[in-house]
């Protein structure tokens, strides 16, 4: 077992206020859902007496947390289902204390594996703010480059949010690792 | 062929009324995505969900009922088949046992016809109306599993066949 960032391990998805699982082998998640499963979650967390409870007292704005649950409920699916190996994807979302926790789990290749843990780990210990602006200018000056790289660094830098992952092989499967990505969102 | 999955905290999901049709509303636009009878059928889908969900939620809440509520949506041909795996106390269980064998054992659109004229007479609340609504309107196949004493699953079939193409 690999953790980098920082990861709860006391939460799980079976902690989750919601929790849906995906079968993209069987079930394809066109890219048009990808938006619809986080507006979901989203309007979903914000409709619970939880942050209702939190803006009549004036500590949470739940506009602003429909946004940001949304957003990176959006980035972190959007990944799974661009990288996942096979098997489920599932995604697990609740609030706990001042924060929202979405939990996402998917399956890579040993050695998408490693390259995401070094990815990770970069984003783990650098200036998100400097990596974010590299990157830029790095995509800027490749033409065959893309956005690919920057959403978890907006997740950080625009949302405050704290990452953590962690990694576990699988029994019998020596070539596919698990990735549980956590996403602590501070609720405001 | 399985679809998806999901899982409720059923303290969460009574908080707000709103909960049951943003997620008939989801999960119907998840499984007709892939129709090419889209707009018919996610909204059909969608209101027929909604009505098995509004039901759990007034049960569960009047009953105080907490645990968790798993929905698994599968699809074989023509049928797609969604399971509500919910918490129950005995009330709860006779509340769906009766109402889900009295649509299987009448006539629904009689046994719908009934359930309205009681509640316009305000000689019963029928709050199992919704169910028969969804038997007799939607031609669904509605079914039931009693699990362990204090769990109970609601079966629904839906054959998508029979829709016509906007």
């Amino acid at each position: 077992m690999v953790m980098i960032g920082q990861y709860c391990q006391s939460f799980t998805v079976d902690d989750g206020d919601i929790r849906l699982q995906f079968y993209p082998d069987d079930f394809a998640i066109e890219w048009q859902q990808v938006g619809m499963v986080a507006n979901y979650l989203s309007n979903y967390l914000t409709s619970g007496d939880y942050l209702k409870n939190r803006a009549a007292q004036g500590t949470a704005n739940i506009e602003d947390m429909v946004g940001s649950i949304a957003y990176v409920a959006n980035e972190l699916f959007e990944n799974a289902i661009k990288f996942n190996e096979q098997g489920a994807i599932e995604i697990a979302i609740a609030t706990r204390g001042d924060k929202v926790i979405i939990l996402l789990t998917n399956q890579l290749t040993v050695d998408q594996s490693t390259d995401f843990q070094s990815h990770v780990k970069n984003i783990a210990e650098s200036d998100a703010a400097m990596m974010f602006f590299e990157k830029v200018e790095a995509n800027a000056d490749n033409e065959e480059s893309s956005a690919s790289g920057l959403g978890l660094l907006s997740m950080v830098m625009d949302y405050n949010v704290i990452l953590g992952w962690q990694f576990d092989p699988i029994k019998h499967k020596e070539d596919i690792v698990t990735v549980r990505t956590m996403a602590q969102l501070p609720i405001s | 062929m399985s679809i998806i999955n999901s899982h409720y905290s059923m303290q969460v999901f009574i908080q707000d009324w709103k909960h049951c049709d943003q997620t008939s509303n989801y999960f119907a636009q998840l499984v007709g995505a892939s129709h090419p009878l889209a707009k018919r059928y996610i909204n059909l889908l969608s209101t027929i969900l909604n009505e098995v969900l509004e039901i759990i939620f007034r049960q569960n809440k009047d009953n105080g009922i907490e645990g968790s509520m798993a929905i698994s949506i599968k699809q074989e041909g023509d049928y797609v088949f969604t399971t509500f795996d919910i918490p129950v106390n005995d009330s709860g269980k006779f509340f769906f046992t009766n109402a889900i064998d009295t649509i299987n054992q009448g006539d629904t659109k009689l046994i719908y016809r009934r359930a309205l004229q009681a509640l316009a007479n305000n000689s019963d609340t029928c709050p199992q109306v919704g169910l028969y609504d969804v038997a007799a309107n939607y031609d669904v196949n509605i079914d039931y599993q009693t699990k362990d004493h204090d769990r109970f699953a609601i079966l629904i079939g839906i054959h998508y066949g029979d829709i016509v193409v906007d």
